[in-house]
C-alpha cells in the first residue's frame, strides 16, 4: 500500500469536475489554447467576411507601408493588406497542416502498431523503416518528394505526413508496449477475442488519448514545417497567402518595412503557443485517467 | 503504571486534496507502553498509514497535523524543532515499509546504507561500526551477512530486504519501532519467519512495536493489545485476546465474522453491506451508521463518543448516556449481518 | 482418477526460456530455463471446488494459465472433456475454450478501461457470435453476481475493487462455461469485499454446477471454499487430497508448514510454530532430489539424491515424499490441543 494521499473517493475518481473542455478551460494555459484554436477556426469559416480587403489585392501605390487607419498591419510589397493575407493565411496553414498532422498520426498509429503488437522480427524491420525517414535530412526528403510529385498544398501535406510519421509510430510503439501487457489484454484473449479484434477494440482506444494530445502539441510543427517550406520556396507557391510565402516576401524588405516579418512572426508565435498550451492541458486533464488505462 | 513510551492523545491529521480538508485522523488516542506490540487494524483508507507517518513527522506535502498530541517519553513530537526531531528519528523512533525495494537506496550497497544510518547518529567508533553492521545482519537471520553487505538491494530477494530494513532499523536501537504492512508482500512462510523476528526483538531488546496491518491473522499473532480504526477514528481498543473472544464494535464484529478459514467451512461469511464511506463525505454522526445492522436514529444524530480505559469502544451501544436503548430503529436498520 | 473428470492435466511442463541470441535458442539451452511447472498430473472433477495452494515460484498462477490455454505447455498434455487442446483444431479450440474461463488476478486491470460495464459483458457474445437466444442479458449477469444494473453504464476506474471484480466474474459467466479458474480471488480487496466473493463463489457453484480450480496462497480461502486441495512447491505438486485430510493430516511438511503459518485468531498465539528456514529457492536452479529438501526437517541424504514422486497413501490422497509417514506422525501428536477446542464447530 503506497504510503501518501488517501485513495481518492471512489464516486469521484477524475480529477476535478466538469467535462473535458471545462477542465481544461480551468487551466490558464489551457483556455489560452482554446482561446487561440476557437479564433483559428472562426478565422478559417469567416475568412471573406472577417478580413477587410481581398488578399490577392493589389494596391501599388500603398506598398509597404506600416499600419495605419486603413490597413491595420500594413500592406506587402505588392501593396496588399498584411491582415488579410494573413487571416486568409489561416486557411492554407490548416488545410496543410491538419491533413499533415492527421496523415502522419494514422501511418504512425499503422505502424507503431504493427511493430508493437507483431513483435520480434516485424518490430525490428519496422523500426529500421522509422529510423530511415528519421535519418534522412528533413528538407532533402521534402525536395525529394516534391520534385516528384510537384509543389501544391495537396503534396506539401503528404512530404509533412510522412516525416512526421515515424515520432508518432514511436510514441504508439511504446504505448502499444505498454498496454499489452496489462492484464485485460490477456483477459480478452483468454474470452477467444481474435487479434484484430483486440487491437482495434482494447489497444486503440487505449493508445489514441495521448496520441492526440500529441497532434494537439506537434500541429504546431506541422504548420512551422510548411511555413519553412514555402519560405524556401518549396512548397506552395506565391500569390496564395501561405505565411511562409508572406514571411519570404517580407523578407526581402525587412530592412525598410519590418511589418510582414514581425506580424508573421508573431501569429506563428500565437498559434504555437496556443496549440502546444492546449496539448499540455489536454495531457494534464487525461493522464490522470491514463494510469488507469495503461497500468 | 508507568509512563507509556508514545501517548496519542487527540491526533487529528488532515490532508488539503483539491482544495477541500480530508479528515484522514480523527480523533485518535491511545499508549504504547515500553516494550509492548500494539496492533493499529483496518482497511484501506482508514488512516492506519497516515498515522504511521505522522509519527516520524513523515506526511506528503499537503498534509497536516491539526490538532492533539504525540508524546514520546513525554515530549510533543509535532512541536519538535527539525534538529531535535532528527535525533529522535531512527535512533528513538524507527519505521519500517510494506515495500523493502522502494524504500531501500538502489544506487547504494546495502553496507553503505547501514553505515550511514550509523554515521548520522554518531553511533559507535567508526572502526567497529561495520562490525556492528555485520553483527546485526546476522541477528535479523541474513546468511552470508559479511559477504552481503557489499550487496545491491536488487540483488536480494524480498524476504532479505524486509530483513535489512528491520536490520536498519535496529542497528540505533529504537525505543519505538513503527511497522507498517512489513509482510504483507511476504509469502507466508516468510511472514512468520519475520514475525518471529520482531517478537524476538521485544524479548531480548524491549522494543516496543507499533504494528500496523489490515491483516487480523497476523495481528493476533504479534500483539498483545490492538486497536481498529475505521474511517479514521479508532473504534474499539482491546487486549487481543478480548478483542477476538467479545469484540464489541459492530465493525470489529463484522470484520472478524468475515476471515474466512477451515472452521467455517459450512457458514456463509459475514460481509459488511455498503462501501468504506469517502472520507469526503463521511456520514455526519456515527461513521458507521451507514453500514451497521444495529443502527438507530441516534447514530445518525449524535457522534458516539470514545468510552473506557484500556477497553474502549466508539460506539453508542455501549454508551449509557446515549439514549441508544430508546431510541427508535434507524429505517435502513437489519436483523442481523448479511 | 475417475473418468468423470473434466480437466486432466498429464506430465505437464512449463519451461520459460529467457530471450536469448540465435545460437542458444538453437542449441535450445535447458540451463537457465526458469521450471515453472515440472510434471504435473491433475484431475479436476467435475462439479468440485480445487483448491491449488502454493507460494511465489510454485508456478500455480502458469498452471492456471496453461489450462485456460493462454500458455502451452512445453511437454505434457492438458485434457478437457476427453479432448487434448494440444491436438485440437482451431475450431475445436475455439469451442473448448468457451467452456472454461478465467477470473484474474487483479480486479480492476483485468477489465479494458474504455468500455463500459454493459460492453464488456456483452463482449464474450460479440466475439463467438453467439445467437440472441443463447445470451444472457447484461441484466441477468449482473444479477447473478449480485450487482445493482446501473453499474452497467459505468467505467471499470468507476467501479470499487469489490464490483470490478464481481463483472470480472460476471464476463467469466457470460458464456455459461463450465469450468472456472480463480486466480487469487480475494486480492486487491477488501476484508468484507472479500468474504462477499467468497459467499459469491460458493453461491454460483450450487446455482450452476460450476466446477472451480481456485488458486491461492491463502490457506484460509482455500479451506473455505475447497473439496480438494493440491499443493505446489517450486512448480511441483508435493501434496493433494480431499480437504478435510490435508487439513486434519497433512502428509508434506511443506502442507504442514503452510497450515500451521495459519494464525487462529482468538486461539491465543501458538508460540510453537513450525518455522520454514531460509527461503524459497529460485525456479531456475531449483534443488536436486527433492525440491523441498533444502528447508525441511527430514531431509535426508536420500533426500538430495532421489526426487519422490507422487504415492496414494489413502483414497484420493496423494503425497510425494519419502518421509511422509514419520511426517503425519508428527503432525497428529504435536497438534496443538486449542485446535480441538472447538470441536463440533469443524464439522
Amino acid at each position: 500500500m503506497t504510503v501518501s494521499v488517501p485513495p481518492l473517493p471512489r464516486r469521484a475518481r477524475l480529477p476535478g469536475r466538469g467535462s473535458l473542455p471545462v477542465r481544461v478551460a480551468r487551466n490558464p494555459a489551457g483556455l489560452f489554447g482554446i482561446f487561440v484554436v476557437t479564433g483559428l477556426l472562426v478565422l478559417v469559416a469567416f475568412a471573406p467576411q472577417i478580413a477587410p480587403y481581398d488578399p490577392a489585392h493589389q494596391d501599388i501605390v500603398n506598398r509597404l507601408q506600416g499600419p495605419s487607419a486603413n490597413h491595420l498591419l500594413g500592406t506587402d510589397q505588392l501593396g496588399r493588406d498584411l491582415l488579410s493575407r494573413l487571416i486568409f493565411g489561416v486557411r492554407i496553414e490548416l488545410q496543410v497542416a491538419v491533413p499533415a498532422t492527421l496523415g502522419a498520426l494514422a501511418l504512425g498509429l499503422l505502424l507503431g502498431l504493427a511493430a508493437g503488437y507483431l513483435g520480434g522480427r516485424a518490430d525490428n524491420a519496422l523500426i529500421v523503416v522509422m529510423d530511415a525517414i528519421q535519418a534522412f535530412p528533413a528538407v532533402i526528403l521534402a525536395l525529394t518528394i516534391l520534385a516528384l510529385l510537384g509543389p501544391s498544398l495537396r503534396n506539401v501535406a503528404i512530404v509533412l505526413a510522412v516525416a512526421f510519421a515515424p515520432a508518432y509510430a514511436r510514441v504508439a510503439r511504446a504505448l502499444v508496449l505498454a498496454v499489452k501487457q496489462n492484464p485485460y489484454i490477456e483477459a480478452e484473449r483468454s474470452l477467444g477475442a481474435s487479434s484484430p479484434r483486440i487491437v482495434l477494440a482494447h489497444i486503440v482506444p487505449n493508445i489514441l488519448p495521448p496520441l492526440l494530445t500529441l497532434v494537439a502539441m506537434n500541429l504546431p510543427s506541422a504548420i512551422g514545417a510548411e511555413a519553412g517550406l514555402s519560405f524556401l520556396g518549396l512548397g506552395v507557391q506565391p500569390p496564395t497567402p501561405s505565411w511562409g510565402v508572406i514571411l519570404a516576401d517580407g523578407f526581402e524588405h525587412v530592412r525598410d518595412a519590418p511589418w510582414a516579418v514581425i506580424w508573421t512572426g508573431l501569429t506563428l508565435m500565437a498559434t504555437t503557443l496556443g496549440f502546444t498550451f492546449l496539448g499540455e492541458a489536454l495531457r494534464d486533464q487525461l493522464d490522470p485517467r491514463l494510469a488507469g488505462a495503461l497500468h | 503504571m508507568s509512563e507509556p513510551l508514545l501517548r496519542v492523545e487527540g491526533l487529528e491529521v488532515v490532508y488539503r486534496v483539491q482544495g477541500r480538508r480530508l479528515p484522514a485522523v480523527t480523533d485518535l488516542s491511545f499508549d504504547v507502553a515500553p516494550g509492548e506490540i500494539l496492533g493499529i487494524v483496518g482497511e484501506s483508507g482508514c488512516g492506519k498509514s497516515t498515522l504511521g507517518l505522522a509519527l516520524l513527522r513523515l506526511l506528503p506535502q499537503n498534509g497536516e497535523i491539526a490538532g492533539g498530541r504525540l508524546l514520546f517519553r513525554g515530549r510533543d513530537i509535532a512541536a519538535l524543532d527539525r534538529e531535535e526531531l532528527r535525533r529522535i528519528r531512527g535512533s528513538q523512533v524507527a519505521m519500517i515499509f510494506q515495500d523493502p525495494l522502494t524504500s531501500l537506496n538502489p544506487t547504494l550497497t546495502v553496507g553503505a546504507q547501514l553505515l550511514d544510518a550509523l554515521r548520522a547518529h554518531g553511533r559507535g567508533a567508526a572502526k567497529d561500526r561495520r562490525g556492528r553492521i555485520v553483527a546485526m545482519l546476522e541477528r535479523v537471520g541474513i546468511p552470508d551477512a559479511a559477504d552481503r553487505v557489499g550487496r545491491y538491494p536488487h540483488e536480494l530477494s524480498g524476504g532479505m530486504r524486509q530483513r535489512i530494513m528491520i536490520a536498519m532499523a535496529l542497528l540505533l536501537e529504537p525505543a519505538l519501532l513503527v511497522a507498517d504492512e512489513p509482510t504483507s508482500a511476504l509469502d507466508v512462510t516468510l511472514q512468520m519467519q519475520i514475525l518471529e523476528l520482531l517478537r524476538a526483538l521485544r524479548r531480548d531488546r524491549g522494543t516496543a512495536i507499533l504494528f500496523i496491518s489490515h491483516d487480523l491473522g497476523v495481528v493476533s499473532e504479534i500483539c498483545d493489545r490492538a486497536v481498529v480504526m475505521y474511517a479514521g477514528r479508532p473504534v474499539e481498543e482491546a487486549d487481543i485476546r478480548t478483542m477476538f473472544e467479545q469484540p464489541r464494535h459492530p465493525y470489529t464484529q463484522a470484520l472478524l465474522a468475515s476471515i474466512p478459514s477451515w472452521r467455517r467451512r459450512g457458514e456463509e461469511l459475514g460481509s459488511i453491506r455498503g462501501r468504506v464511506p469517502s472520507l469526503f463525505d463521511l456520514p455526519p454522526a456515527c461513521a458507521f451508521a451507514d453500514r451497521c445492522p444495529h443502527v438507530r436514529a441516534v447514530c445518525r444524530e449524535q457522534p458516539p463518543r470514545y468510552l473506557g480505559a484500556g477497553r474502549r469502544v466508539r460506539c453508542h451501544i455501549y454508551d449509557s448516556a446515549s439514549g441508544y436503548a430508546s431510541s427508535p430503529p434507524s429505517l435502513t436498520a437489519r436483523a442481523g449481518l448479511r | 482418477m475417475s473418468a468423470e473428470s473434466l480437466v486432466q492435466l498429464r506430465g505437464v511442463r512449463m519451461h520459460f526460456f529467457d530471450k536469448r541470441g540465435l545460437v542458444a535458442q538453437v542449441l535450445r539451452h535447458e540451463a537457465g530455463a526458469v521450471h515453472a511447472v515440472d510434471d504435473v498430473d491433475l484431475d479436476i472433477p467435475g462439479g468440485q471446488i480445487v483448491g491449488l495452494v502454493g507460494e511465489s515460484g510454485s508456478g500455480k498462477t502458469t498452471l492456471g494459465r496453461t489450462i485456460v490455454g493462454l500458455q502451452r505447455p512445453t511437454a505434457g498434455a492438458v485434457l478437457f472433456d476427453g479432448r487434448d487442446l494440444g491436438r485440437a483444431s482451431r475450431a475445436e479450440l475455439r469451442r473448448l475454450r468457451r467452456r472454461m474461463q478465467m477470473i484474474f488476478q487483479e480486479p480492476h486491470a483485468s477489465l479494458s478501461p474504455r468500455h463500459r460495464v454493459a460492453s464488456l459483458l456483452s463482449e464474450p457474445y460479440r466475439i463467438h457470435r453467439i445467437s440472441p437466444e443463447e445470451r444472457s442479458s447484461v441484466g441477468e449477469l449482473l444479477e447473478m453476481v449480485e450487482l445493482s444494473p446501473e453499474i452497467a453504464s459505468h467505467f471499470p476506474h468507476q467501479l470499487s475493487g469489490g464490483q470490478a471484480r464481481r463483472v470480472g466474474i460476471a464476463r467469466a459467466l457470460a458464456l455459461h462455461p463450465e469450468l472456472v479458474v480463480a486466480d487469487e480471488p480475494t486480492s486487491g480487496l477488501d476484508a468484507s469485499a472479500a468474504a462477499a466473493v467468497l459467499n459469491l463463489i460458493k453461491g454460483l457453484r450450487e446455482r450452476l454446477g460450476l466446477t472451480y480450480l481456485v488458486i491461492t496462497h491463502d490457506l484460509n480461502v482455500v479451506g473455505y471454499l475447497a473439496d480438494t486441495i493440491a499443493v505446489m512447491y517450486l512448480g511441483q505438486l508435493v501434496e493433494i487430497g480431499p480437504a478435510e485430510r490435508i487439513y486434519e493430516s497433512p502428509a508434506h511438511p511443506y502442507t504442514q508448514a503452510l497450515l500451521s503459518a495459519l494464525p487462529e485468531p482468538g486461539d491465543g498465539r501458538v508460540e510453537r510454530r513450525l518455522l520454514l528456514p531460509g527461503e524459497i529457492p529460485s525456479p531456475r536452479t531449483p534443488p536436486a532430489g527433492c525440491r523441498f529438501h533444502t528447508r525441511c526437517a527430514y531431509a535426508q541424504e536420500r533426500s538430495r539424491l532421489e526426487s519422490p514422486q507422487l504415492e496414494q497413501i489413502e483414497p484420493d490422497h496423494l503425497v510425494a515424499c519419502h518421509f511422509w509417514r514419520e511426517v503425519r506422525a508428527a503432525a497428529t501428536a504435536s497438534r496443538p490441543p486449542e485446535r480441538r477446542r472447538d470441536g463440533d464447530s469443524r464439522h
